[in-house]
C-alpha cells in the first residue's frame, strides 16, 4: 500500500505554498531590478511610440504561468502573481504602488480560467499561452481604465496587441519553460509538472544517445 | 510509545532500486540511536519518513508503515531551515502551529532558548545574524517547545566547528536526560555522540538494515563494513599528512566571518589578474548543465576532466545530472570544476564537509598534489585534521553581527497599504487638472515633512522610476489621444503621482512578518499562504546573496557567456538556487507541523506570538489622505 498523503489532490499541500512563495519572491527582485534599472529606460525610449512600451507587458505574467503550470490547484497563478507584486511594492521604487496588488490579480485571471477550464490537470505550452493572453486582456482593459484612459480606439487596439502578444511570448513561452528546465534539473520531484518534466527529459537524453 | 517501523520501503521518484528496502525495527521509549550508513544509504530519508514529511512530498513512493508520535525533526541545513526574521518567531514557529495559548508560547519559547543555552540572546535579533552555533541551537529550541517525544537529528552538528558542534551536543543532551526522550541521531562524525547512545542501527548501501545491537556488539561484528564503507572510525583516523606553506587554512569558531575573508582574499586576488578557483560555502552554486562531464569540461579538454573525476572519486557518475547527485559529491565535483582551469590561487570554503573517510583522503590528496606544484590554496574549515594538514593557519575572529537599529515610525505596513488604497480610489475621481495639482502638491508637502521627521521616509532615489513613469503617461495620454488636450495629459499624469507617492513611504515601513501578522490577525486572511508569503518575501537578501555569488563563481570559472546569454543562464541557475532553498523550508515548516490537522481532520487553528495591531499614524495619515483625495476630487 502507498501511503502518500494528500486526500485531496486539490489542497494545497507545504510544499506548494513555499516553493510557489519563494519562487514568486525570486521573480519579484527579478522585477524589482527590471522596475528599476531597465523599465526607466525603455519606457523612456518607449516614448517615440508609446504603445510599444505594452510589449514588456509580459514580463509581469510570468509568476502567474510559473505558478499555474507548477501547482496545477485553485488560486496558484493568483497566489504567485500576488507575493512577486507584493515584493514589488514592498521593495519600492516603481511609480505604480498598491495598483500592483490589482494588476497582479488581474493578469492571474487568464491561467486561473484556463486551470479552471482543464479541471487543474496539466498546463501544456498552448494552454499556457492562451492563459497567458486571456490574463494579458484582462491587464489591459484594466489599464485602459486606470492608465491610458486617453488614448485614442486605434492606439487602443495597438496597445492592446502588444500586450498580448508579449504576455503570449514572454510569460507563456518563458513562464512554462522555467518550469520545464527545474523539472528537468529534478528541482521540483514534489510537483507532478516537475515529475512530468524530469521523465521527459530523461527520455530525450535516452533517444539522443 | 516510541517508534515502530514495519516493512517500510521508499523509492524517489525515478529512481529503480528503492533508497530503503523493507526496513523494520522498533525504539522504545529514553532509547538512544545512532544510525550509520554509507552516503546515499537512506539515512536521511528514514529520518524524513519517521517525521511524517516525506510522505507529503509526493517524490518518494512510501510503503510500509511508520509510527513515531511526538517527533521532532532537526536538519543539517540551519540557514535554509531558518524561516522567519526573528529568533522569537522562529523558536515560537510549532508552538503556533500547534495552536498553543499566546501567553504559553511565549513562555515555551524563552524556556526552549535557555534550555540551549541562549536564555540571554536578543529575541528580536535577525536569526541571519547568529553564529552558526547560536543558529542550530535555536533551531533546536523551536524543536523543544513541543516537547517530542522522539528527536531527529539529521548530522546536526556536520556544518559546525568542535565548540559549536559540543554546544548542541550538551543541548541535546541536556533534553535527552530530563525528559527520558528517545532519538535518532545520523552523523558522519559520531565519536563524539557515542557516550549518549545506547544502541546503533547500521543502514547497508542496499537500503537494507545490516545491523541493530549496542555500539560493543556492532563494532564486533560489524568493523570492517564499517570501514570498508569510510564511516570514521577507530584507530583509522588522523594520520599526519601535512602541505607546504602555500596551504593556508582560515579558522574561527561557525559564523566568525570565514567565508567573509575567503571572499575578500578571492576579490583582492581576482584584482590582481590571477587566475583563481573558487568553491563556496553552497557547492550546488558552482554547477551547471545536465551532465557531471559537461558541468566539468566546459572549455577543458575531456581528458583532463575525467582524470580528475577518477582522482576525486566520481568517474562512476559522469552522465548523471550534477543538481542530482549527493550533497558530498557535489562537493568534490564543484572542487575539481575550481582546479580543472590550472589556477594559481585556488580558494576552498569547507572542502572536507560531509565526506566519509575515503573521500576526504581523496580530497586532501588533492590538495597535496596542488601544494606540491606550488598552487597557494586557501581553506576556509573547522575540521582539525584539515586544518592541522594546512601550512600556516589564520584566526579569524569574530565580528559580532551587528543589527542595523531600525527607525520606529509611526505607521505599520496595513495602515499604509490602506493609505495607498484610498489615495488611488480618490485619485480615479479627479475631474480637472488643477485639483489634481493641488492635490499633489499638499501631498507632497505632507510627504515632504514626514521625510523631514523621519529619515527613512527620504528616499529620492526611488523617486526617479516614479517621476519618470508620470512623465511618460502624461506625455502619451495627451499625444494618442483624439483631442490633444493638454489638460487631460496632465490630469492622468498628476493623479498618478498622487496614488504612486504613498507606496514609496510604503516600501519604507513595510516589514513582511508585521505585515503578515496584520493580514493574519486584523484581517484574517487565510493562514497558511500569508506565512508562506511571509517566508517567501523574508527570503530577499538570501536570494540576492545567491545571485551575487552565482555571478562570482561563473566569472572566477571563465564560464560566464556573454550579455543577454548570461542573463538567462543565471536566472535559471538563481531560480534553481531558490527552488532547492524553498524545499528545505518546506521541510522545516512541516515538520514544525505547519499543515497540521487535529484528530477531527480540520485545521489546527494557529495561535501568533506578536500581536498585531495598527496604530494612530495610520489613522491620522489615512484621514489626511483621504481629505487631500476628496478635495482634489471635488475641485472645480
Amino acid at each position: 500500500m502507498s501511503q502518500n498523503s494528500n486526500p485531496n489532490p486539490l489542497a494545497w499541500r507545504t510544499v506548494d505554498f513555499v516553493v510557489t512563495a519563494i519562487l514568486a519572491a525570486a521573480l519579484g527582485v527579478a522585477f524589482w531590478g527590471f522596475d528599476t534599472f531597465v523599465y526607466p529606460i525603455t519606457s523612456t525610449i518607449g516614448n517615440i511610440y508609446p504603445p510599444l512600451s505594452e510589449l514588456q507587458l509580459g514580463v509581469w505574467l510570468i509568476p502567474a504561468v510559473l505558478g499555474g503550470v507548477l501547482v496545477r490547484k485553485p488560486g496558484a497563478a493568483l497566489y504567485a502573481e500576488l507575493i512577486a507584486a507584493s515584493l514589488e511594492l514592498v521593495l519600492g521604487g516603481n511609480p505604480w504602488s498598491f495598483t500592483v496588488l490589482i494588476s497582479g490579480a488581474c493578469q492571474a485571471v487568464g491561467i486561473e480560467a484556463v486551470l479552471a477550464m482543464v479541471s487543474w490537470r496539466k498546463l501544456n505550452l498552448p494552454l499556457a499561452m492562451a492563459g497567458a493572453a486571456i490574463g494579458a486582456v484582462f491587464e489591459v482593459f484594466y489599464e485602459y481604465y486606470s492608465w491610458v484612459p486617453d488614448y485614442s480606439l486605434t492606439q487602443k487596439a495597438v496597445y492592446m496587441v502588444c500586450g498580448v502578444v508579449s504576455s503570449v511570448v514572454i510569460a507563456g513561452i518563458g513562464g512554462w519553460g522555467i518550469v520545464r528546465l527545474l523539472g528537468a534539473a529534478g528541482a521540483i520531484n514534489s510537483f507532478a509538472a516537475g515529475r512530468e518534466a524530469r521523465s521527459a527529459s530523461q527520455s530525450n537524453r535516452t533517444v539522443g544517445a | 510509545m516510541g517508534i515502530a517501523v514495519s516493512e517500510l520501503s521508499v523509492t524517489p521518484f525515478g529512481a529503480v532500486a528503492p533508497v530503503l528496502d523493507a526496513v523494520s525495527f522498533s525504539v522504545a521509549k529514553g532509547e538512544r540511536v545512532l544510525l550509520l550508513g554509507p552516503s546515499g544509504a537512506g539515512k536521511s530519508t528514514l529520518l524524513l519518513a519517521l517525521s511524517g514529511v516525506l510522505q507529503s512530498l509526493e517524490s518518494f513512493d512510501v510503503r510500509g508503515e511508520v509510527t513515531a508520535e511526538g517527533s521532532g525533526l532537526l536538519l543539517q541545513n540551519y540557514s535554509d531551515a531558518t524561516i522567519t526574521d526573528t529568533v522569537l518567531r522562529d523558536v515560537a514557529f510549532g508552538a503556533e502551529s500547534a495552536g498553543l495559548e499566546v501567553a504559553s508560547v511565549s513562555a515555551l519559547a524563552t524556556e526552549a532558548l535557555s534550555r540551549v543555552g541562549l536564555g540571554d540572546i536578543d529575541t528580536a535579533r535577525n536569526p541571519a545574524l547568529l553564529s552558526g552555533g547560536e543558529l542550530q541551537r535555536m533551531c533546536l529550541a523551536g524543536l523543544l517547545t513541543l516537547q517530542p517525544s522522539v528527536l531527529l537529528l539529521d548530522e546536526p552538528t556536520s556544518q559546525l566547528d568542535a565548540a559549536s558542534a559540543a554546544e548542541v551536543r550538551a543541548a541535546v543532551y541536556e533534553y535527552l536526560r530530563e525528559s527520558a526522550a528517545s532519538a535518532i541521531i545520523a552523523e558522519h562524525v559520531f565519536e563524539p555522540w557515542l557516550p549518549l547512545i545506547n544502541r546503533v542501527l547500521v543502514l547497508g548501501s542496499n537500503g537494507r538494515l545490516e545491523a541493530d545491537g549496542s555500539w560493543q556488539s556492532v563494532v564486533e561484528s560489524h568493523a570492517e563494513t564499517l570501514e570498508g564503507w569510510g564511516l570514521w572510525f577507530g584507530s583509522n583516523t588522523g594520520d599526519d599528512q601535512r602541505f607546504g606553506d602555500s596551504v593556508v587554512a582560515l579558522v574561527g569558531p561557525s559564523g566568525s566571518g570565514k567565508s567573509t575573508e575567503l571572499r575578500r582574499r578571492l576579490d583582492a586576488a581576482l584584482a590582481e589578474g590571477l587566475r583563481c578557483g573558487w568553491v563556496p560555502q553552497n557547492p550546488a552554486l558552482a554547477l551547471s548543465g545536465t551532465t557531471v562531464i559537461g558541468c566539468l569540461s566546459q572549455g577543458s579538454d575531456a581528458l583532463r576532466a575525467m582524470a580528475l573525476l577518477e582522482e576525486l572519486g566520481l568517474a562512476h557518475l559522469t552522465e548523471r545530472n550534477p543538481h542530482e547527485i549527493s550533497g558530498g559529491e557535489q562537493r568534490r565535483l564543484a572542487i575539481a570544476c575550481a582546479v580543472i582551469g590550472g589556477g594559481s590561487h585556488i580558494f576552498l570554503d569547507e572542502p572536507t564537509v560531509g565526506l566519509d573517510r575515503h573521500n576526504w583522503q581523496k580530497v586532501m590528496n588533492l590538495i597535496a598534489r596542488l601544494s606540491a606544484a606550488g598552487t597557494a590554496v586557501t581553506l576556509a574549515t573547522h575540521d582539525p585534521l584539515l586544518i592541522a594538514a594546512a601550512g600556516r593557519v589564520v584566526e579569524i575572529n569574530p565580528v559580532p553581527g551587528r543589527q542595523a537599529k531600525a527607525e520606529a515610525v509611526p505607521f505599520t505596513p496595513l495602515g499604509m497599504l490602506a493609505v495607498s488604497a484610498a489615495a488611488l480610489v480618490t485619485a480615479l475621481s479627479f475631474t480637472s487638472w488643477m485639483g489634481a495639482l493641488a492635490a499633489l502638491g499638499l501631498e507632497v508637502l505632507l510627504f515632504g515633512l514626514l521625510a523631514l521627521r523621519h529619515r527613512v521616509f527620504w528616499r529620492p532615489r526611488m523617486m526617479i522610476p516614479l517621476i519618470i513613469g508620470v512623465a511618460s503617461l502624461g506625455f502619451s495620454n495627451w499625444w494618442l489621444s483624439d483631442s490633444h488636450d493638454v489638460g487631460r495629459g496632465l490630469l492622468i499624469g498628476l493623479r498618478t503621482a498622487f496614488f504612486g507617492l504613498p507606496g514609496i513611504l510604503f516600501a519604507a515601513t513595510a516589514s513582511p512578518s508585521v505585515l503578515g501578522d496584520q493580514l493574519g490577525q486584523l484581517l484574517r486572511l487565510p493562514v497558511r499562504p500569508v506565512i508562506a508569503g511571509m517566508v517567501g518575501l523574508n527570503r530577499v537578501q538570501h536570494l540576492q546573496a545567491g545571485w551575487q555569488n552565482l555571478v562570482l563563481v561563473r566569472r572566477v570559472r571563465g564560464v560566464a557567456q556573454r550579455g543577454l546569454a548570461e542573463f538567462w543562464q543565471l536566472i535559471g541557475l538563481s531560480l534553481l538556487d531558490a527552488t532547492r532553498g524553498a524545499t528545505v523550508a518546506a521541510i522545516a515548516m512541516e515538520a514544525r507541523g505547519f499543515s497540521a490537522r487535529d484528530a477531527n481532520g480540520r485545521r489546527v487553528k494557529r495561535s501568533w506570538v506578536v500581536p498585531a495591531r495598527v496604530s494612530p499614524g495610520d489613522a491620522w495619515l489615512l484621514l489626511a489622505t483621504i481629505a487631500l483625495g476628496v478635495l482634489g476630487a471635488i475641485w472645480p
